[in-house]
């Protein structure tokens, strides 16, 4: 194909290069990536940029201007500009390190290792030198550099298997086929002189599509997503495969799906942002108010003062430049430094959560990370949290736990796998029961698509199905092991015996038919049978009728509620006799559909349906699908913190219903609303019914949850069932939405958000989850793959899923109670202040004249009470953390002392009040001016800075008051930011004459203030009469009222709480197995009642077929059909090295 | 019932553990939150203690402040409405040394911006007035007058093209100039300005080192401020005591400077008796436009206590807040025991 103008698609030449221009004109991009956000040029521009998209930095920059105009500004002119250079030199050296920590991540991401095809020969090189056009090798459970197209590999027709989960988030293997015409090229030999061109799309971000075309020897081959590996993905049972670049870095579709996360603002910085418009209308409506006081004060007293009488004529006597004056004088009403300490605060609380050693995991070697400190206090208000399934709440992990066969019951449930050897000591008997047992180990053994590897002598399974997996292991384990698949055969050793077993028929398992079988003929001229296996109704349908099965069929549901009582996925199974003469006849009809192209599937159905009938019940098997650590008891935590914990899962939804039985998310007696229709009528109609009967539900206090999929979702959304959808959602304890897609993921987080606006909190493990963890509030990842940017899209990264309950009840709470304080005591301490210079303003004629000294003034936030609200922030612990996770109600609690309009007004009367107190006692005590015994008089310093000193002291005990934890750093930095006032005033009054001008006021006013005895006796007394009514009308509300946390205080003080999380864990632990055990004895009573395998209605027989655990997560539409793989594997034939 | 302080408890606390701390245990506390700490919950128990703590620490310095009160002596007359230029004084009892002397001043505007620290700082140390104009002075400089100046009748003071005033500034221009001499039974009573400020702040002023203050260069083209009887250099120059004091800034319209000290060489008080104070009211700030200016005089005789004058304020505002916080804590403990003992306390409460 020849290269045309204007072309957007990607050619591509792989192979040796004929033509350097050729060459040299196509550039691509490199596969080096940078999530920096500076460089050395770049910095201060792009900084200075961000920091004045802030009002409150506007604003101070608007007044450091302001005070340049000479003789405007009462505190002189760089009072506020150096105060504010200093916080931002602050911010820029945050700034800085994170940008150092961002660029340290994308080396390492970049150095990964990989090997390169380069003359002939494999060397291995590093990430960042692939280049497209590359042919490059991947060894068996690593990770793929690039975009790469799929070659050959080392298993037979150019099979791969992959894992997706950054990707996609499905830990299930993917299959990936090689063409057929580059599969052969297995040595690196061949692969040096194979020379093709590629004609593909652009790069785009979409993982499930791509398009392309491979030119080989002038043959033109199309080859699309299924030979396509993505960067990201990891190569799984698949000891390497040859690879050919086709996008790289940022051009790869992982790197473009992973953006940057958008910049999210909490709740409290959404509050914090209106309190300071609010204060900014009241700065200026005082402004307004003060200038008004000057002009009335000068038309009633210039004509009186000669010496003043130019205020008339001068310009700069005006109204507006008096509005001018006191909006300067009043703009630390909004603290300079609030932005700043609340970052500080937030960074080193972040650090708490990485350094927590209850959040470590020894396995992975790997901590909590907060990405973001911004939402820290976000985890305080958490009410939904929405959760992954695969990987996130499940190991994927499936072990073989029970099995049932006629009326045995085998395996117990506290051993981790099944280990009963009672099975094999009723099979040596020799009886009929034998008989079914070694049925049901063979099927175990044969009905799959598991191929087998042995490899350094071990046997190794490799399935796209977890389930068949655990199956066949299973078998193994009591003496049935299948280890050789051929396309026609299988070999298993039965009891030490190898027996080749072959296969006739394989009908495919579909989400519709529920069950899979195969036709098998037991060795050379032997007998034909069918074996079955899948959901209990519908081989249940399918039995023989007769009094014996019957009373099979009564001891298997039996066993099988005993299963679903622990949340296992179950399987059923069935046989069937066949003769020589009904196989015949059956045979060719089902050739005949499977090479039908006019409705195949349905005459596929039809002829399966012929064959599966009038089958023996053999068996049933229980695999557990082993849960993350703690997950029961971190679900059932939150739940009783009052967090509505939703799953949102794309499996489906006999899966997910399984799991959320064994995560506690349902119990048993937890009624099930289950939303399964395909049309907006039918889900409408649905859902109104669910709604009028969850009010029932409600008023007899019943649990209950909504059981929704991806098809009934999307109706769900839309028009006028969303209403309903979100009235029944939010009033369901948990949720389980099953087959979903990660858009809808985020759909249904959007939803909640703004229906019930409050904080959504999303857990996921992998990309797939990335939609619904930045569309939440607050989005926490799983971590797993170290580096990879997929997981940079979470705020918040944790290693196992428990540890979700200590970053919100201990972390979220802590930094919510924390955060709050920080800002209501900032706003009270700058109010408590500078609200004084108004009282001052009527006792100096509103002139403007301000009552302290110029810098002090500047100097009260960056110095004298910077530490109070950091050690606020820091080291207050509102509970115990033992406490807090002993009963999580208390989490609760805290969400009511919320940063409300009542809580912030109520700290600002507080505020007003203390400066009314402070200003006019200390007015009233150096009224008389002579309080020396050597009769000097007090001027206006004396005043002032005894104001001052009364005020810091006031709102350093105030910071006390408000503590919930006394600390030693509390403690030093409340009284040391007192000392620290003392000390400066000494040292700034030895400052003049002996440093050119500066602190002429301030000369000696040390030793002028701390001479007096009235100043200590009213040091002592005002700040204490000033705040011992707080203390007082808080203590009166805890002796009479005490909240949540303070009983919790007072219980705690008396008894020994728990040491360590584990055991705590261990006693929640302790209690959900007796309440499981109390369950089964409950449930045991009623077994000897005869049950009916009819339901009287649709809807509870639906209700009923759930809470059995079928589950089979099976590819149904993957590049290599089912009956494909087990016609075409040969797992005798040797492998190719590849080298 | 004992008395407990937390702050107290917490500072033993935290002095007996940080001996015990290595760093790696402090820094290894630090990272997991694990900082000991007394948890504040005000408790009744507390309660109770702190308000009879300070209500009693509060009575006692009332007390203390009571004391102090009755030592202080204090003689205020109000001279600016006596025409017959004296004012005789019954001093009925012996007033011991130091005796302080103070004139005061109601209804100024000493307070406003444009009158606090209006002077020229640079003129007082260097004595150089060559960059007085600013914001504050400039109406006051005779440069320009007509033209610049926003004060009426400017220019009349304005002779000889002198250009500065000495001192400059709003404050300087209005100085109080009153005069006053005590006498007892027909012999002045000697009193010294000795003490009145230290003699450190006094030497930064600016002092010429010619005998005849009027003949230094930095006063030759001066002019006296409006109102003034006196040139400045034939009142001592930059370091007349008076002008000294008062330029110190006031922060209120009403307010006291220090005027003379008792010269205790020759008194040691000032005995029972009649005394006659002599004074000259001069002082009229607003009389260049004849209209009824309504600042008071007064003229202060004065014994002080350990606390400087009379602080009967706090006094009063210590009684009253500790027989408050008394008051409280009674009705605390009798809630405790009428009403508490009948109801289930949480504290004691073992199946919480």
């Amino acid at each position: 194909m020849p290269t045309e103008a204007r072309d957007n698609n990607r050619h591509i030449h792989l192979g040796k290069v004929r033509d350097p221009h050729h060459q040299h004109a196509q550039r691509f991009c490199s596969n080096r990536i940078s999530t920096c956000k500076y460089n050395g040029f770049s910095f201060l521009p792009r900084f200075l940029y961000e920091q004045f998209r802030r009002y409150n930095n506007i604003f101070f920059l608007a007044i450091a201007l302001l005070q340049q105009i000479p003789d405007v500004s009462p505190t002189g002119r760089y009072t506020t500009a150096v105060p504010f250079l200093i916080i931002l030199s602050v911010s820029a050296l945050k700034e800085i390190f994170e940008d150092v920590k961002r660029r340290r991540s994308d080396n390492k991401v970049n150095a990964f290792s990989v090997e390169i095809l380069v003359d002939g020969h494999w060397i291995e090189k590093q990430w960042k030198d692939v280049s497209v056009g590359d042919f490059i090798r991947i060894d068996n459970d690593s990770l793929f550099p690039a975009d790469l197209l799929l070659l050959a590999s080392s298993e037979q027709q150019g099979m791969a298997y992959i894992e997706t989960s950054n990707l996609d988030g499905e830990t299930n293997l993917k299959i990936k086929q090689a063409l057929d015409i580059t599969s052969t090229m297995t040595s690196p030999e061949k692969l040096s002189q194979f020379e093709s061109e590629i004609t593909c799309e652009p790069p785009s971000r979409h993982v499930n599509e791509f398009n392309g075309n491979i030119e080989i020897n002038g043959v033109a081959r199309h080859f699309g997503i299924d030979q396509l590996l993505l960067r990201g993905a990891r190569l799984k049972n698949t000891a390497w495969i040859f690879g050919a670049v086709i996008y790289t870095g940022h051009d790869s579709k992982l790197l473009m799906n992973s953006k940057r996360a958008p910049l999210k603002s909490g709740t409290i910085d959404v509050q914090t942002n209106y309190r300071i418009i609010f204060l900014f209308f009241v700065l200026v409506a005082l402004a307004l108010i003060s200038a008004t006081g000057s002009e009335i004060w000068r038309g009633n007293n210039i004509p009186q003062a000669w010496y003043l009488s130019f205020l008339e004529h001068d310009p700069k006597g005006s109204f507006l430049w008096g509005v001018l004056t006191f909006f300067i004088l009043y703009n630390n009403l909004i603290p300079i430094s609030l932005q700043v300490t609340l970052e500080v605060v937030r960074f080193f609380q972040a650090i708490y959560i990485n350094n927590d050693i209850e959040m470590y995991d020894v396995n992975s070697d790997s901590c909590a990370i907060a990405r973001t400190s911004n939402l820290n206090e976000e985890l305080g208000q958490v009410k939904f949290i929405m959760s992954d399934k695969t990987g996130t709440l499940t190991r994927n992990v499936m072990k073989f736990k029970r099995l049932s066969i006629g009326s045995r019951n085998y395996g117990n449930n506290e051993d981790d796998e099944f280990a009963d050897a009672s099975l094999i000591e009723d099979y040596r008997q020799g009886d009929e029961h034998s008989t079914s047992i070694l049925e049901v180990l063979k099927m175990m053994a044969v009905c799959h698509t598991v191929v087998p590897e042995n490899k350094d002598g071990q046997l190794i399974y490799q399935s796209s199905s977890p389930d068949e997996a655990a199956l066949v292991r299973g078998a193994a384990s009591q003496s049935v092991s299948f280890h050789t698949r051929q396309p026609q055969k299988v070999i298993c050793n039965v009891f030490g015996e190898d027996e080749t077993i072959e296969i006739l028929d394989v009908i495919d398992f579909t989400s519709d038919r529920k069950r899979m079988s195969v036709i098998v003929r037991d060795g050379a001229g032997g007998d034909i049978k069918l074996y079955t296996k899948g959901a209990d109704t519908v081989i249940f349908e399918r039995l023989e009728h007769g009094k014996e099965q019957e009373e099979a069929v009564e001891y298997c549901t039996e066993h099988l509620e005993d299963y679903a009582s622990f949340g296992y996925r179950t399987l059923c199974f069935s046989m069937r006799h066949l003769t020589e003469q009904e196989y015949s006849q059956w045979a060719p009809e089902y050739k005949k559909a499977i090479l039908a192209i006019d409705n195949r599937a349905k005459l596929l159905a039809d002829a399966a349906e012929k064959l599966e009938r009038n089958m023996i019940l053999v068996g049933a098997t229980a695999i557990e699908d082993k849960l993350q650590e703690w997950v029961p008891e971190t679900i059932q935590a939150l739940m009783a913190a009052d967090i509505r914990v939703w799953m949102l899962t794309g499996d489906k939804r006999e899966t997910a219903i399984n799991i959320a039985h064994s995560c506690a998310l349902c119990h048993t007696n937890t009624e099930l609303l289950i939303v399964d229709k395909t049309t907006y009528e039918e889900t409408y109609q649905k859902l109104e019914q669910f709604v009028a009967r969850a009010i029932e539900l409600e008023k007899q206090e019943k649990g209950f949850a909504m059981v929704i999929d991806g098809k009934s979702l999307l109706h769900a959304l839309t028009g006028e069932a969303r209403k309903h959808f979100g009235d029944l959602a939010l009033r369901c304890h948990a949720v389980v939405c099953c087959r979903m897609s990660p858009m809808q993921k985020a759909e249904v987080v959007e939803m909640v958000r703004k229906l019930a606006k409050h904080v959504v909190l999303a857990i996921g493990d992998g990309a797939n989850d990335v939609a619904m963890i930045q569309a939440a509030n607050v989005g926490v990842g799983i971590s797993g793959e170290e580096g990879l940017q997929a997981a940079s899209a979470s705020d918040y990264a944790i290693p196992r899923f428990h540890f979700l309950r200590r970053l919100l009840l201990v972390h979220g709470a802590w930094n919510h109670d924390r955060s709050v304080k920080v800002i209501l005591y900032s706003f009270y301490k700058n109010i408590c202040l500078y609200i004084i210079e108004l009282w001052f303003a009527m006792f100096s004629a509103w002139s403007g004249q301000t009552i302290f000294e110029r810098w002090t003034i500047g100097m009260f936030n960056v110095i004298f009470t910077a530490w109070p609200p950091v050690v606020l922030g820091l080291f207050d612990h509102p509970v115990p953390a033992e406490q807090i996770m002993k009963y999580p109600a208390l989490y609760a609690s805290f969400q009511n002392r919320a940063f409300s309009i009542g809580n912030f007004s109520l700290w600002i009367g507080l505020a007003i009040v203390h400066s009314l107190s402070l200003f006019f006692l200390t007015y009233a005590t150096m009224e008389h001016q002579v309080v020396w015994d050597n009769g000097l008089t007090g001027g206006w310093l004396m005043l002032g800075n005894c104001a001052y000193t009364f005020v810091v002291a006031t709102v350093c005990f105030k910071a006390l008051l408000e503590c919930d934890s006394w600390t030693w750093p509390v403690v030093v930095a409340c009284i040391g930011s007192i000392g620290l006032w003392i000390v400066f005033v000494i040292v700034y009054s030895l400052v003049f004459p002996h440093i050119g001008g500066i602190g002429a006021d301030m000369a000696g006013m040390a030793a002028i203030m701390m001479s007096s005895y009235t100043f200590w006796l009213a040091l002592l007394f005002i700040p204490l009469a000033t705040l011992l009514w707080d203390l007082v009308i808080k203590s009166l509300f805890t002796i009479a009222m005490p909240t949540p946390r303070e009983l919790a205080v007072m219980y705690n003080k008396r008894t020994t709480s728990f040491n360590g999380f584990e055991r705590l864990a261990s006693y929640s632990s302790n209690v959900l197995e007796n309440m499981r055990l109390l369950t089964s004895s409950l449930r045991g009573s009623t077994t000897g009642s005869t049950r009916s395998r009819t339901a009287s209605e649709a809807s509870l027989a639906l209700a009923e077929q759930t809470r059995y655990g079928f589950a089979f997560s099976q590819d149904e539409s993957s590049a290599v059909a089912q009956t494909e793989l087990i016609r075409n594997v040969d797992s005798t034939r040797e492998k190719p090295t590849g080298r | 019932m004992v008395v407990t302080f937390h702050k107290d408890v917490i500072f033993n606390d935290e002095l007996e553990e940080n001996e015990k701390f290595s760093w790696d245990e402090f820094v290894h506390k630090l990272k997991q939150q694990q900082l000991e700490g007394q948890v504040p919950v005000v408790s009744k128990r507390y309660a109770i203690s702190i308000t009879v703590f300070f209500a009693l620490l509060f009575l006692g310095i009332s007390q203390l402040l009571a004391s102090a009160n009755e030592k202080v002596i204090l003689i205020r007359h109000r001279y600016d409405n006596v025409a017959e230029g004296y004012i005789d004084i019954n001093i009925t009892r012996f007033i011991p040394s130091p005796v302080y002397f103070y004139y005061e001043l109601h209804d100024t505007f000493m307070m406003h911006r444009s009158l606090n620290q209006a002077y020229c700082k640079k003129q007082l140390i260097t004595g150089e007035s060559n960059e007085c104009d600013s914001f504050k002075n400039q109406n006051y400089s005779c440069e320009n007058a007509v033209s610049r100046s926003f004060i009426p009748k400017m220019a009349m003071f304005c002779v000889d093209n002198q250009k500065y005033y000495a001192p400059v500034g709003g404050a300087a221009s209005i100085m109080f100039n009153d005069s006053f001499s005590l006498t007892f039974n027909g012999s002045p009573i000697a009193w010294t300005e000795e003490g009145v400020i230290a003699d450190k702040l006094r030497h930064m002023f600016f002092e010429p080192n010619e005998t005849n203050l009027c003949d230094a260069e930095q006063f030759r083209e001066t002019l006296k401020p409006i109102g003034w009887k006196h040139e400045l250099c034939e009142m001592g120059g930059y370091r007349n005591i008076s002008l000294i004091k008062w330029l110190e800034s006031a922060t209120n319209k009403n307010f006291k400077k220090f005027y003379r000290i008792l010269n205790t060489t020759k008194h040691n008080g000032l005995y029972q008796g009649v005394h006659r104070l002599y004074f000259d009211n001069e002082y009229k700030p607003g009389s260049l436009i004849k209209s009824t200016y309504p600042m008071k005089k007064f003229f202060w005789i004065l014994h002080p206590s350990w606390v400087g004058t009379d602080q009967k304020f706090l006094e009063v505002m210590y009684l009253i807040v500790g027989t408050g916080l008394l008051a409280l804590s009674c009705g605390l403990i009798g809630f405790q025991i009428f009403i508490m003992s009948r109801r289930k306390t949480y504290e004691d409460d073992d199946d919480y």
